[in-house]
């Protein structure tokens, strides 16, 4: 029997003594498909996080000498590293489209944690590096006297010669942010709702269940669309973000409402409630103290069902327009360049933003379905 | 129990560990898809193509047209009218079609319809061919008026020549004016006839003239052309068809305006038609018939009757629009009386039709660059699209001279208001004031890079001034200030007390206040994001601060006034008010500040002195018919400019830009290489349009066309040019022949009256006492008004109006008169001064329980109002997209079924097995992939591999049916099935795993083994009753479904142009069309409000419990 405990086996009494939180985690666990997908979301949040690290370039930071740059491959040698070819724009005098030819006498080396002076996190804290990029100085070493400049589009560039993979990668930033604003004013606003609807029953609860069938009924994206209509187009950048969350919150709140209000129908029964009340406790003691954390779990499930939602939508209107603007960039913004099929179809790779955003609702999904079935105490 | 500290470090350091992992294997990933993305964009060799010198060479020769206005082609063609009947040009040709109503005695011959004085064209490709059409498209019918208005209206005394100038007579046979300009004789030809037949002369003018420019009661209502220098003129007759316009001062403008569109609007209509609405000279029972049913003021009738898209209407246009449909395609036939022939006498046009049809904005695109348009003026087409589809689209891409040749200026706003809110912007004013400042910035623009960048490094750095080909060009005023020199700019604004510095680095105020000019442009107008950024970049490497700021063109227009710096694209060579000296004036300049109107006075500001004496310099430059004058003014006006640098430009010397271009299909012949593109001239109009014509005239485009079709066209052409469909809504007058109107009311009626069915329903299931039916019936009624409230109070909370919209879009375009006007009506139609409250009763047809009155029908009784935007009843514009969202819906569920119970089942039963795992998968990434985004993947995939495009739900000959038949259902069903999939995919995986989820539950049930050891057949026991009870929850599921269906639908309409009511819902939105926006996002929930009903009853029918107990959810 070795001191330590292992964390992946347990022996019965270890089991008999956990609470609750941690029998959670232990199902959890092994649901291996949610536990990769909580890594995914990690990865993801952190590329949010640290964007300004993650990403070789500033989001806005135009390269108009590459404009339409597609993705280049990274290929390695000992003698240099990880590295790329330059690229050389040629326009065809017919059409003028933009084509590359790979230069390969052009060597850009890449290395991990390249010095930037620019790179402040999130404006503020000066780290100087970012994770990988291109490598400058080897580069003028390399090929001194090349005409090619130097870029690393990992995922190609726009119309503008952004690169689209430092693009994402901001975009992140606010585009799952979202998300989780949204879910805490619906989370505040669903407790609240339906804590009152569950717990006094009687004429509030019929007034506010009904509210919520009619919210139900509209549906939802031509009411997003009216309402982010709303929101005037000369507010600064800052004030739509947080219209956007609000409106896509007021829309999101019924369905944990309606958790909430279920579980205190319910659970206002048990012996241990009534038991609370009889001993004087206020309303309030007996909701958060007793009644809550028996269904925290199920909050959870909830919520982390409802933020792929709420991203979702952020995604629909800014596509639409009728959300943030350029120069902000979030994965629906950077979808509007998606609309025009013929310039799609010669730059493709403009439309990897829909991988990032499916799998962060994959991700999302299957957290929450991990959660449900970790939570359930009956499977 | 705690874990001991290692423990805990382990694990935290092996989920850490995993992450990198994870990191590495993700960008692993990436670098995979981005290289199968690279696809073949990327070689290792230069492409031949590339190389070619030659080829470069003529192609960007190609693009930088030359004008040689000495050299400039007519197609106006000087007769001699007394030569009569033996001349060539006497009319003896006319169409086949118009000859067969000829020899049926329905049409006068043609040398009695056009008359012995026509005007003569002569087209680019000599005589043509008689027949065929041309195939044109429109979003929406306001499109068709556009090209009614500027392209084909032709209603001009004189007409504009390809290269503009010389301006020659059209309408009128000759224009003559007075050695001092003040008086202008106009003389009309002999025998020119209105569409209808009935003569036009001179009374028509004089009728326009006293009753229509001036009110009842004398008062003048004159558009700005008849006056000069804010003094009006007036029109007296000579004859029958002489007119004499006098006006108090010279007026050498005068037969400019005469030519430009503005010119056109002049003549609202034929005497003998409109006199009938005239409020004092007119039928009065008719007026007030009209007024009633239109809901505006008795005087408006005339108004609205003179409207160009009355089909009611005679006019003197080439093409007219006598057939009124509420969606398109719509058409305009030839006019049997137009009054222009060929050197050969056959009369003009020789295309028989112009048919638009309906396309979302979204599939303008695609749908030009596969060549189903004959011929169009691109706007904010991919360049490189259209060169490369020349081939498969069958088409030859012409570049024309642009008629502004540098596409942007950067205007500084030398009359920013100043705040307080704003402490710098007094300081901030002087500077954009002050010459040296804007001299500084000139220089510290980069403008070769704009150009590499943004214009593929076609042409030259250069400032504002007159183009090659125009008066007073010269290449040295052009590049003045136009070289690249930051640091003599930054010395410049050090010399100018700018020293100092804030914490970022950029300069401030003498006082240390922060400066920040703000750069407001529009982003969809004038489109080019860019150009902005690079200024701003630019001028940020000088320490300025410019933040750019795109705004909806609508807010734009309106902000503009407030912001630092702005852009704008010129059409005329002296733009924006004498080379920027008028620029920033721009509402004062279109309320004809320049002569002295007083209301001028009140917007935004009064230009100085030098300001004003350089824009009627500008003014008189335009229009003197002395060359040596106006290359004078136009020296002194480019010397102002050089000194004081008023508006800035960029790049000049043939820019690609899609205004200039003209797409014309392969067949279709008699185009003129080059003319002057401008808005001001109508192009193409200049062009001739009336004398192009199809080399195979049977084709549909120049695709082969079946006897049967043509058969049909002929029929279907005839009848229209005899027949006039007017809209539901329009009583005919007198004397006009009407087509029997087809039934538009049946989405009307069928909302009135399903409402009463409802009741019914109501009564119905009360008295069957079924408490539960009778509880969500009555839930409907209440649920649906705190919708609409909902809603109403939604679509009011946006600031500003569709008006304030509309006012600054007509100013720009110089229509002030107009849109005072259209201001009127449109308060007055949409009740604007009545109070929210009112407004909201009349929107629901709640007021009309009071009143009854025609005018304050609402929703109760059908009626969805009005669309502020064409004014035409929501109800006709929705036409069939109700019910086609519907069948969307019901369509999607019933697929979504089809797919998903089988495949559940099959799962359920074969649990684990490998078909189970990939539906599992399957399922998981449908419910996972936003529908709308799937959409877009899968018309790239369609797109890049099948070459098929899967947008619109008909083929365009089925869309251009309005009729119902089984052929275009048919079709429907052909296209419905990619839309169904996609709107349908979350919800089909969704279902898939719940199917499964339940019906394993059942299986597991005793009363299944039980069966199962008693010996019933596997297949039979599972249809028999786990089948059943897993089905169960999908019907509760229905109404939760339908809102999230119609919603998802939405967005998936949108991207794919479904005509359904998403699309239509969003572009009333972003028009703040806001009766149109409330009434079709109430129909949606009422569709959903039903749906839940529905699945509620069902519900009811199939589970007893329910029934039984009464109970609800």
């Amino acid at each position: 029997m070795s001191a330590t405990p292992s964390p992946n086996k347990s022996s019965a009494v270890e089991l008999g003594t956990m609470s609750q939180s941690q029998l959670v985690k232990l199902r959890f666990s092994r649901h291996r498909l949610a536990v990769f997908s909580l890594y995914m979301l990690g990865l993801l949040y952190a590329m949010a996080l640290l964007a300004e690290f993650w990403a070789p370039y500033q989001p806005n930071a135009m390269n108009l000498q590459h404009n339409y740059a597609p993705p280049q491959r990274i290929h390695f040698n000992l003698e240099n590293g990880f590295y790329v070819y330059g690229l050389i724009r040629h326009i065809n005098p017919i059409d003028l489209t933009t084509s590359y030819q790979r230069d390969t006498n052009t060597i850009v080396p890449l290395r991990f944690f390249v010095k930037d002076e620019n790179v402040k996190l999130w404006g503020i804290l000066p780290i100087h590096r970012h994770l990988f990029g291109m490598d400058l100085e080897k580069f003028e070493e390399r090929n001194p006297d090349t005409e090619t400049l130097p870029t690393f589009f990992l995922l190609g560039a726009d119309q503008y010669g952004r690169d689209m993979f430092s693009r994402i990668v901001f975009g992140a930033r606010i585009s799952l942010s979202i998300g989780l604003v949204s879910i805490v004013i619906s989370f505040v606003l669903g407790i609240i709702i339906g804590g009152i609807s569950g717990f006094y029953g009687g004429v509030p609860d019929l007034i506010i269940q009904r509210l919520i069938e009619i919210l139900n009924a509209i549906p939802g994206l031509p009411l997003w669309i009216a309402l982010g209509a709303i929101l005037p187009a000369d507010w600064p950048d800052l004030k739509i973000y947080f219209g956007i969350t609000v409106v896509l919150s007021l829309l999101g709140w019924t369905g944990l409402a309606r958790t909430v209000r279920s579980k205190l129908l319910s659970l206002r029964e048990e012996d241990y409630a009534v038991a609370a009340r009889l001993l004087g406790a206020s309303h309030g003691r007996v909701i958060f103290r007793h009644l809550v954390p028996g269904f925290t779990s199920h909050i959870l499930v909830s919520l982390s069902l409802t933020v792929p939602s709420m991203i979702l939508g952020e995604t629909a209107l800014s596509f639409l327009g009728l959300g943030l603007r350029p120069p902000v960039v979030s994965w629906g913004v950077l979808l509007q360049d998606c609309m025009n099929l013929d310039i799609l179809a010669r730059s493709p790779w403009l439309i990897m933003p829909t991988f990032f955003i499916i799998l962060t609702v994959l991700a999302f999904n299957f957290v929450g379905d991990g959660l449900r079935d970790a939570a359930d105490p009956y499977r | 129990m705690s874990k001991a500290p290692n423990a805990v470090q382990h694990g935290s350091v092996r989920h850490v560990a995993r992450l990198i992992i994870l990191s590495l294997a993700f960008y692993m990933l990436l670098v995979v898809l981005g290289g199968w993305l690279q696809g073949n964009n990327v070689t290792t060799e230069i492409p031949a193509t590339l190389q070619d010198e030659a080829l470069r060479a003529e192609y960007d020769a190609m693009r930088r047209p030359v004008i040689d206005p000495d050299d400039a082609p007519l197609f106006y063609t000087e007769v001699d009218y007394s030569e009569g009947e033996n001349a060539s040009w006497w009319p003896k040709g006319e169409s086949p079609l118009l000859s067969k109503l000829v020899e049926d005695g329905a049409l006068p011959p043609v040398h009695e319809r056009v008359g012995p004085e026509p005007v003569v064209y002569t087209g680019f490709e000599g005589i043509g061919n008689y027949g065929g059409d041309w195939w044109h498209i429109a979003s929406d019918i306001d499109a068709v008026r556009l090209f009614m208005t500027y392209t084909a209206n032709n209603n001009t005394l004189v007409r504009y020549s390809p290269y503009g100038q010389p301006i020659k007579p059209h309408l009128a046979k000759a224009v003559i004016p007075s050695d001092n300009y003040k008086t202008w004789t106009v003389h009309l030809r002999k025998g020119v006839r209105w569409s209808d037949g009935h003569p036009f002369t001179a009374d028509d003018i004089m009728f326009w003239w006293e009753h229509v420019a001036h009110a009842p009661d004398g008062t003048p209502n004159i558009p700005e052309t008849m006056r000069i220098a804010g003094e009006p003129g007036y029109i007296e007759k000579v004859d029958d068809y002489t007119v004499r316009y006098v006006f108090p001062e010279s007026n050498p403008g005068f037969i400019h305006d005469q030519a430009s569109a503005a010119g056109a609007l002049f003549m609202a209509g034929p005497a003998h038609y409109l006199r009938q609405f005239h409020v004092t000279l007119g039928d009065q029972e008719l007026i007030a018939a009209i007024a009633k049913e239109s809901q505006i003021a008795p005087d408006r009738v005339l108004r609205e009757r003179s409207h160009i898209m009355n089909p009611e209407r005679p006019s003197l246009s080439p093409w007219l629009f006598r057939t009124h449909r509420n969606n398109g395609p719509w058409t305009l036939i030839r006019n049997p009386y137009y009054f222009a022939v060929d050197p050969e006498g056959n009369q003009l046009p020789y295309i028989d039709r112009i048919v638009f049809q309906q396309i979302s904005p979204q599939l303008i695109s695609k749908t030009i660059i596969e060549g189903s348009v004959s011929a169009i003026i691109p706007q904010s087409v991919d360049y490189g699209s259209l060169m490369n589809n020349r081939e498969e689209g069958q088409y030859r891409l012409f570049h024309w001279y642009p008629g502004g040749d540098s596409t942007i200026g950067v205007i500084p706003n030398r009359h920013l208001p100043v705040t307080d809110k704003d402490p710098a912007s007094g300081f901030r004013r002087d500077l954009l004031r002050d010459p040296t400042f804007r001299h500084a910035i000139s220089i510290g623009i980069n403008r070769q890079k704009i150009i590499d960048a943004r214009f593929m490094g076609i042409g030259a750095p250069s400032n504002l001034g007159p183009a090659k080909g125009q008066v007073g060009y010269d290449p040295e005023h052009l590049k003045h200030a136009a070289e690249y020199d930051p640091e003599r700019a930054s010395a410049m604004l050090d010399e100018l007390g700018l020293t100092r510095y804030d914490k970022e680095g950029y300069r401030t105020t003498p006082d240390g206040q922060r400066m920040t000019f703000r750069y407001v442009i529009s982003g969809s107008a004038y489109g080019d994001l860019g150009i902005p950024l690079f200024i701003s970049e630019d001028l940020k490497q000088l320490g300025l601060r410019v933040i750019v700021q795109v705004r909806p063109h609508r807010l734009m227009l309106m902000e503009r006034a407030r912001a630092d710096f702005t852009s704008l694209e010129s059409s005329s060579a002296l733009g924006w008010g004498a080379l920027g000296a008028g620029a920033p004036y721009f509402s004062w300049f279109n309320r004809g500040g320049l002569h002295g109107s007083e209301e001028a006075l009140a917007e935004s500001g009064q230009p100085t002195e030098q300001e004003i004496e350089l824009m009627t310099k500008g003014e008189w430059a335009r229009v003197t018919p002395d060359p040596e004058e106006q290359k004078n003014l136009v020296q002194e006006i480019m010397k102002a400019y050089r000194e004081n640098l008023w508006a800035l430009g960029i790049t000049s010397g043939g820019v690609v830009s899609s205004s200039a271009l003209l797409l014309a299909k392969n067949g279709l012949r008699g185009i003129p290489e080059l003319i002057f593109t401008s808005f001001n001239h109508g192009s193409p109009n200049n062009a001739a349009i009336e004398t192009w014509y199809w080399e195979k005239p049977d084709t549909i485009n120049g695709e082969p066309a079946t006897e049967e079709y043509l058969a049909n066209r002929e029929t279907s052409i005839l009848q229209e040019i005899q027949e006039i469909t007017l809209p539901s809504s329009q009583t005919a007058s007198e004397g006009t022949t009407v087509a029997a109107a087809r039934s538009t009311q049946f989405m009307g009626w069928v909302i009135q009256y399903a409402l009463w069915t409802v009741v019914a329903l109501f009564i119905l299931m009360s008295a069957l006492r079924h408490p539960f039916v009778l509880r969500r019936l009555a839930l409907m009624i209440p649920t649906m008004i705190v919708i609409s409230i909902i809603v109403y109070t939604g679509i009011q909370l946006p600031p500003g109006s569709y008006l304030d919209t509309r006012v600054q879009v007509l100013e720009e375009q110089g229509l002030r008169n107009e849109a005072e006007m259209e201001i009127e009506d449109l308060k007055e139609r949409f009740h604007m001064d009545d109070s929210a409250f009112k407004n909201y009763f009349r929107w629901t047809g709640l007021l009309w329980f009071t009143t009854y009155q025609d005018s304050d029908k609402g929703l109760l009784q059908g009626h969805m109002g009005r669309s502020m935007v064409n004014l035409a009843p929501v109800n006709e514009l929705m036409g069939d997209r109700l019910l086609l969202t519907f069948v969307l819906a019901i369509g999607t569920i019933l697929i979504t079924w089809m797919i998903a119970i089988p495949i559940g089942v099959y799962s359920a039963v074969r649990q684990y097995s490998p078909g189970d795992y990939f539906f599992t998968i399957a399922g998981f990434l449908g419910m996972c992939i936003p529908n709308f985004i799937f959409a877009l993947v899968l018309m790239l995939l369609a797109r890049k591999y099948f070459d098929i495009t899967i947008t619109g739900l008909f083929s365009p000959q089925f869309a251009m049916q309005d009729y119902w038949n089984l052929a275009k259902v048919w079709d429907l069903l052909k296209h419905l099935w990619i839309p169904l999939i996609v709107i349908g995919l979350d919800g089909t995986a969704g279902m898939i795993r719940v199917m499964r989820a339940n019906l394993l539950d059942e299986l597991r049930k005793p009363y299944v083994t039980t069966a199962r050891a008693k010996g019933v057949p596997p297949v039979r026991l599972l249809f028999k009753y786990p089948f059943r009870m897993a089905l169960l929850p999908f019907i509760s599921g229905i109404g939760g479904i339908l809102p999230s269906l119609i919603s998802g639908g939405a967005i998936v309409s949108i991207i794919l142009s479904l005509p359904t009511v998403g699309p239509l819902l969003l572009d009333a939105v972003m028009l703040e069309d806001i009766y149109m926006a409330g009434s079709l996002l109430l129909v949606l929930s009422a569709l959903s409000v039903i749906g839940v009903l529905v699945s509620d009853l069902l519900l009811m029918m199939l589970d007893p419990r329910i029934r039984m107990t009464g109970g609800g959810r």
